[in-house]
């Protein structure tokens, strides 16, 4: 995901724009420095974080790439790509 | 009047298992299939069954009240594998993806946990929502074997594992922290005394995961102790404090491949370790000196590997040295090597080959065994 994709181009249809989040958020965790994607699927990357550093490091990740702020608590309640997804379209619909 | 109760335990459990049952795809379906916007109104009515969706309209479906769920909709599109692209959905296709990811369940009683070990915690066990992948846990699993001598009618049987719970607290004078009360039981019983291990420890443990440096994440683990044996003839009080620093990017904490696209996968976990204490009653275990205190310290270091190809086997070595610097106690070494292949999806079930040689960890009691055993992690 490129740095000028944060907050553009984000569908207004919440159903699209649902989809537009898990797969960016998807794509993303394939992509980033902390899941190196050569050994986890997205959704395995998530599940597999057991401690608070994981989730420190992954929310600050996500909060970055989103321009939302995600906290390593919220990371930690969504527990999936899905909860995690549908945790940054709310914050998106706030914005 | 006997049938009185069995038709009112009847109707009640009918009235359960219809209020679980969630709402009929039959209303939203028609000639057995599904419009994209019919599959929307369905999954929405699944996750709020106090909504009347079959009576909503495509239009009315756009309306804001709907915004949340739409949203929630999308993400089940992603859930059950749905084409968000596509118009037609049959229903039989529907019922049998969403069966398929939806009856995939942890196995858990009231979030007791049942591991090798107490310090596997892991924060979170999501479990996978899908099929296709399955979650690595960090916990090992307890164990448990049993053989029968027919020659010499001897048993021999054993039990390695750790019982615990643990309970955030989020506004603790420190700050968050995880209270974790355990007990831990390593029994091995046979005919020959000296072989046996009789140690079962009750600890009241925290975990602090403290700032980090660098990248590195830290976690503090301390706590109080008593440790006795089956029949509480021992009995030592004391306690434990451990630091164990995490770096997922190395696979300290977190599985990691060792090259892009490798085949095999490692994961480290390493932590200092300390305890200290009194025995008050050695009780009948020669390893221990009645009325004296004991101080021990040093790592634990674990690697583990497990191919990408059949993940669930799991490979495993373990190396605990904890030193006493006084002559009162005996320091504790144990090294154990593992290899267990899972039952199930979840780890949930275990065959387990294991190896362990050295000194049980505080009742310091000698072993050397080679065990195939059931493992069984919740």
């Amino acid at each position: 995901m490129n740095p000028q994709d944060k907050g553009g181009g984000i569908p207004d249809d919440p159903f699209k724009r649902a989809i537009y989040v898990y797969d960016k958020l998807t794509d993303f965790i394939s992509h980033s420095q902390m899941i190196n994607k050569s050994f986890l699927t997205p959704q395995r990357a998530l599940t597999d974080i057991y401690n608070p550093a994981g989730f420190r490091q992954l929310a600050g990740d996500v909060s970055k790439q989103f321009a939302v702020q995600i906290t390593a608590a919220e990371v930690k309640k969504a527990a999936t790509i899905e909860g995690l997804s549908l945790a940054i379209v709310d914050k998106l619909s706030d914005k | 009047m006997r049938l009185r109760y069995p038709i009112l335990l009847l109707a009640v459990f009918v009235t359960l298992v219809s209020q679980g049952a969630g709402p009929k795809i039959t209303d939203f379906s028609t000639n057995g299939t599904l419009s994209a916007d019919d599959l929307k109104r369905f999954l929405i009515q699944k996750r709020y069954p106090s909504f009347r969706m079959s009576s909503v309209s495509n239009e009315a479906l756009t309306q804001k009240v709907f915004s949340k769920p739409l949203s929630e909709v999308g993400i089940d599109f992603r859930k059950y594998h749905f084409d968000p692209n596509t118009n037609t959905f049959s229903t039989n296709e529907v019922m049998a993806k969403i069966k398929r990811i939806d009856e995939q369940g942890d196995i858990s009683l009231f979030n007791i946990r049942i591991r090798d070990k107490w310090q596997d915690i892991k924060y979170f066990d999501p479990g996978d929502q899908t099929q296709e992948e399955v979650p690595y846990s960090k916990a090992k699993a307890a164990t448990f074997a049993y053989t029968h001598d027919f020659l010499t009618n001897g048993n021999t049987w054993s039990i390695h594992g750790a019982i615990f719970r643990e309970f955030d607290l989020t506004n603790s004078p420190v700050g968050p922290i995880t209270l974790v009360p355990s007990v831990t039981l390593d029994k091995v019983q046979t005919a020959d005394v000296k072989k046996q291990v009789d140690s079962l420890v009750f600890r009241g443990a925290a975990v602090k995961n403290i700032p980090p440096v660098n990248d590195f994440y830290q976690d503090l683990r301390f706590g109080a102790l008593y440790a006795t044996d089956v029949n509480f003839r021992s009995a030592q009080v004391g306690g434990e404090i451990e630091w164990e620093p995490l770096q997922n990017h190395w696979g300290l904490g977190a599985y990691k491949g060792f090259y892009p696209n490798s085949p095999v996968l490692y994961r480290l976990q390493a932590f200092l370790h300390a305890e200290a204490g009194d025995i008050l009653d050695a009780g009948r275990n020669p390893n221990l000196k009645e009325g004296t205190g004991f101080f021990r310290i040093g790592p634990f270091i674990q690697a583990e590997l497990k191919p990408v190809f059949w993940d669930r086997l799991t490979l495993s070595a373990r190396w605990e040295d904890y030193e006493a610097p006084t002559s009162d106690a005996r320091s504790t070494r144990l090294f154990i090597t593992a290899a267990s292949v899972a039952f199930d999806a979840k780890d949930h079930f275990t065959l387990e080959i294991k190896y362990k040689k050295g000194r049980q960890p505080l009742t310091a009691e000698k072993q050397e065994t080679f065990e195939i055993a059931l493992g069984v992690k919740l």
